[in-house]
């Protein structure tokens, strides 16, 4: 078990996941990214590769 | 015959064939991927899809610039790898015959691997450096 540090955490939100695409299927710790509403990218953390 | 997207970066002019971009669009927010290589300013929203821009100012090894109105983002597809490619200007194309287009010479000095200039087109008294997409397009192979 793990803690993780965070500047700030603005709430929680169900998400549709989508992929970062073949070209950066190298970045592990990035398990994909969704558009908020307001069109932003947020990206979202692969949790098991962070051990 | 062959057509070419003409996009500019300093003062020089680069083709990337037409049937290879997706489309051109106007800059907009890129959102950082950590771990993923320099070059790759991040991913931006695109009509709903994710999509990662890389800096080919920084591929080139040419020093990076701040945007402006005239900084477009060049979306290439090339086989199912969708990238967007940031250019100082994007706004015309041209056609160029097939005969007019020379391949470097893999065996001179100044071919290198890690080029991602393919062939030399000429049109009029223009240079156009033609980009070697799937090099383009398979980059996150190749350790930085």
């Amino acid at each position: 078990m793990a803690a993780c540090s965070v500047d700030e955490l603005i709430g929680q939100q169900e998400i549709v996941i989508k992929p970062l695409g073949k070209y950066l299927s190298n970045v592990k710790v990035i398990a994909g990214a969704t558009i908020l509403g307001d069109g932003q990218v947020a990206l979202i953390i692969d949790s098991n590769n962070l051990f | 015959m062959s057509m070419f997207v003409i996009t500019k970066l300093g003062g020089e002019e680069y083709g990337i064939e037409i049937d290879k971009v997706q489309s051109i669009e106007k800059i907009t927010k890129i959102t950082r991927v950590p771990k993923a290589p320099s070059f790759v300013k991040g991913v931006i929203n695109l009509r709903g899809e994710i999509i990662p821009v890389i800096s080919i100012r920084m591929l080139l090894k040419l020093e990076e610039v701040d945007f402006n109105d005239d900084t477009r983002i060049v979306i290439i597809k090339n086989n199912d790898i969708v990238i967007g490619v940031i250019v100082d200007n994007a706004n015309e194309v041209v056609e160029v015959n097939d005969g007019s287009i020379d391949s470097i010479d893999v065996n001179s000095n100044l071919y290198k691997k890690e080029s991602f200039i393919g062939r030399i087109g000429k049109v009029g008294n223009r240079i156009l450096m033609l980009f070697d997409i799937d090099k383009l397009t398979t980059q996150q192979e190749v350790k930085i």
